[in-house]
């Protein structure tokens, strides 16, 4: 196991890597001129070459890739803002909290409510809670974020005054952001974790169970759960990943520092730096979150565990080495 | 009623119908049995007859949505299983009684030890302690040929047959007094099927528990059984003592299934077949329900139901025919 986890952080380099490159060659195409967003429209022919040959821009494609990989790798450098001149690697390490608070809430949610709605539902199946857990499921699937969240800031910021609608002062702030972003993720796992449980209540060793004289909430808990969860733990962390990009719409909503109102802000203004580094980073969250996955997902089923192991001894039996 | 109690198991008048998409399924229609102490009992007839079903009506396992029990009463050890609570039979499934189902593939919880899938049943009746349910679980790893060291290991961890063992052990854990055994041997190969039948006749024989055995081999009816019913279309077409019913099989299906074993010393190109294919459970026939297939019919078989005749010790058919047909032998 411990060989595996060794073998996907390794694997990360490359993915991390080919992510690196191909964002930097795409900003690269990109039309526009990075010394013109620095220097405005109004300066001089010289002052824009002399930019030019100062920021290496001048240097042939692959001068400046290997010159950003260098920074990026070796220096954990990302470069500065082409609007305001400051360090993209420190803007995003002070966004990287907000961010993380809004998807970790949402997954939270899911799991708090998500799942046991989901039960809920396929233990009543075709009964009016499984209609009313699908009702809300479809509503949350339905709503768009920013639909939801302007019509969440009318009722409780302009109409009730109950919650302030902008920025991340107190925990109040957070209250109508996270139910805002954690919605579609209790819609969508209820639904998953539903159909799960659906399936696995018909499983033959359901039906062992409950010959053997196994109470209904024993074979709940030590029999239906622990298999039907497994696919409901990969959807979530599928949709932890589209969390940390999905909060782009709720922070901007809600004026939340975080990534993704930086990622909006710097594609607004051409600011390629940030935008390569908000994408780096993003790359990096989304492999570290499916590693985790896995390794949960090692943890809950043996079967996947095997795998794992397998791999590893069937490599050291090619190699010779027992 | 109270001589009805007498019996270990009797079934009267089951009836268990389905519903699937708005159409009602006959499974079984009407089947009594009677089964007494250490005593073995052949189920056979073919797939979709409803010998799954008989069993899991006795264990109240029936899918609960799409199934009901229409009627009928089966008492076990003098109580009426179907008025007991679900709580009563909670104290009854798994350790009175017990079923081994026909996939062993699916019949094991594939992220749960296999030594705790044993345990978990022991812990629950016999009121022992975990270490005590873990130790009598790894002897009856070891009773069925596992090393108890494998207590530890996951199904998916096992072949076929060791599953199979698996099962059989986890439900012989709590000495029931009946056992279900549903084709325990039909997903197995053919030399793995010969050891676990052997293996399942001597615990049986050691715990001293009666048994129902469904399959759909009369070879293992046979090899195992002192009874054999014989189910068709939800109705026992023929029961009796093993060499009665084999010695002189009565019954036109029976016959039928008899007939449609090869035979080594005949050197034969066609294996025999009986005609037609088994009624649509939605839609049974009048009359006797073997009657379109039936070599034998004649319009008096559509127009009244068989009622069961004797023809031997503990022995008898449903068929309308029978007289005349013995005669015409």
């Amino acid at each position: 196991m411990y060989k595996y986890i060794l073998k996907r952080l390794l694997w990360m380099i490359p993915i991390i890597l080919a992510v690196t490159i191909v964002i930097f060659t795409i900003m690269y195409f990109v039309p526009g001129d990075i010394a013109k967003i620095i220097l405005g429209t109004n300066a001089s022919d010289e002052a824009y070459a002399a930019l030019r040959e100062r920021l290496g821009l001048n240097d042939p494609y692959f001068i400046r890739l290997l010159n950003y990989l260098k920074d990026v790798f070796l220096h954990f450098n990302f470069g500065e803002s082409v609007v305001d001149g400051t360090s993209v690697t420190s803007a995003l390490i002070s966004r990287f909290p907000a961010t993380l608070i809004l998807a970790f809430t949402s997954i939270l949610m899911s799991i708090a409510f998500g799942i046991p709605l989901g039960i809920v539902a396929a233990q009543h199946n075709g009964k009016w809670q499984d209609t009313t857990s699908m009702f809300i499921a479809l509503l949350g699937i339905s709503m768009p974020g920013f639909w939801l969240g302007l019509m969440l800031v009318l009722l409780f910021s302009l109409h009730l005054h109950w919650l302030p609608s902008t920025g991340i002062g107190t925990w109040q702030h957070w209250i109508l952001p996270v139910i805002t972003n954690g919605f579609g993720g209790i819609a969508a796992t209820a639904r998953m974790a539903r159909s799960s449980v659906l399936e696995v209540i018909e499983a033959d060793y359901v039906t062992t169970a409950r010959a053997k004289g196994v109470s209904e909430r024993n074979i709940l808990t030590r029999h239906i759960l622990p298999n039907s969860m497994i696919p409901v733990v990969t959807s979530l962390g599928g949709s932890f990943g589209m969390q940390m990009a999905g909060t782009i719409v709720i922070e901007n909503l809600f004026s939340i520092p975080g990534i993704g109102q930086y990622t909006v802000n710097a594609i607004g203004s051409r600011d390629y730096y940030a935008v390569q580094g908000s994408v780096i980073m993003l790359a990096i969250v989304f492999s570290v979150v499916m590693l985790l996955v896995d390794i949960i997902y090692a943890y809950i089923d043996p079967r996947i565990k095997a795998q794992f192991e397998g791999q590893s001894k069937k490599r050291r039996v090619k190699s010779g080495v027992k | 009623m109270n001589e009805r109690g007498r019996d270990f198991l009797e079934i009267k008048d089951l009836t268990v119908e389905y519903t699937s998409e708005g159409q009602v399924v006959h499974a079984v229609n009407g089947v009594s049995l009677k089964l007494d102490k250490g005593q073995t009992l052949g189920l056979v007839g073919e797939t979709g007859a409803g010998k799954t079903t008989i069993a899991k009506s006795i264990m109240r396992i029936l899918p609960p949505h799409s199934s009901a029990v229409k009627g009928g009463e089966i008492y076990f050890e003098g109580r009426n299983l179907q008025e007991l609570s679900e709580l009563e039979m909670h104290e009854i499934r798994g350790k009175k009684i017990s079923m081994i189902f026909q996939d062993p593939m699916t019949a094991l919880n594939p992220v749960m030890r296999v030594g705790e899938q044993i345990a978990e049943g022991v812990a629950l009746h016999e009121k022992v302690s975990k270490k005590e349910a873990q130790e009598r679980a790894e002897q009856m790893l070891e009773m069925v040929g596992i090393p108890k060291n494998r207590y530890k290991e996951y199904p998916h961890q096992f072949s076929g047959g060791m599953k199979q063992r698996v099962v059989i052990a986890m439900t012989l854990a709590c000495n029931p007094r009946l056992l279900l055994a549903d084709e325990p041997t039909t997903a197995l190969d053919v030399t793995i099927q010969a050891q676990v039948l052997e293996m399942m006749r001597n615990l049986v024989k050691k715990k001293d528990a009666s048994m129902i055995l469904i399959t759909h081999d009369l070879g293992v009816v046979a090899e195992m059984c002192d009874y054999v019913a014989v189910v068709y279309a939800g109705e026992i077409v023929e029961h009796g003592d093993l060499f009665s019913v084999f010695d002189h099989p009565s019954h036109p299906y029976t016959k039928g299934l008899f007939g449609a074993i090869p035979k080594l010393n005949e050197d034969k190109g066609r294996l025999h077949s009986i005609e037609g294919l088994p009624p649509d459970p939605t839609n049974l026939p009048q009359g006797c329900y073997f009657c379109p297939r039936c070599p034998l019919a004649d319009e008096s078989c559509v127009s009244k139901k068989p009622e069961p005749v004797v023809v031997g010790r503990s022995h008898y058919c449903r068929c309308g025919k029978l007289k005349k047909w013995e005669a015409n032998k």
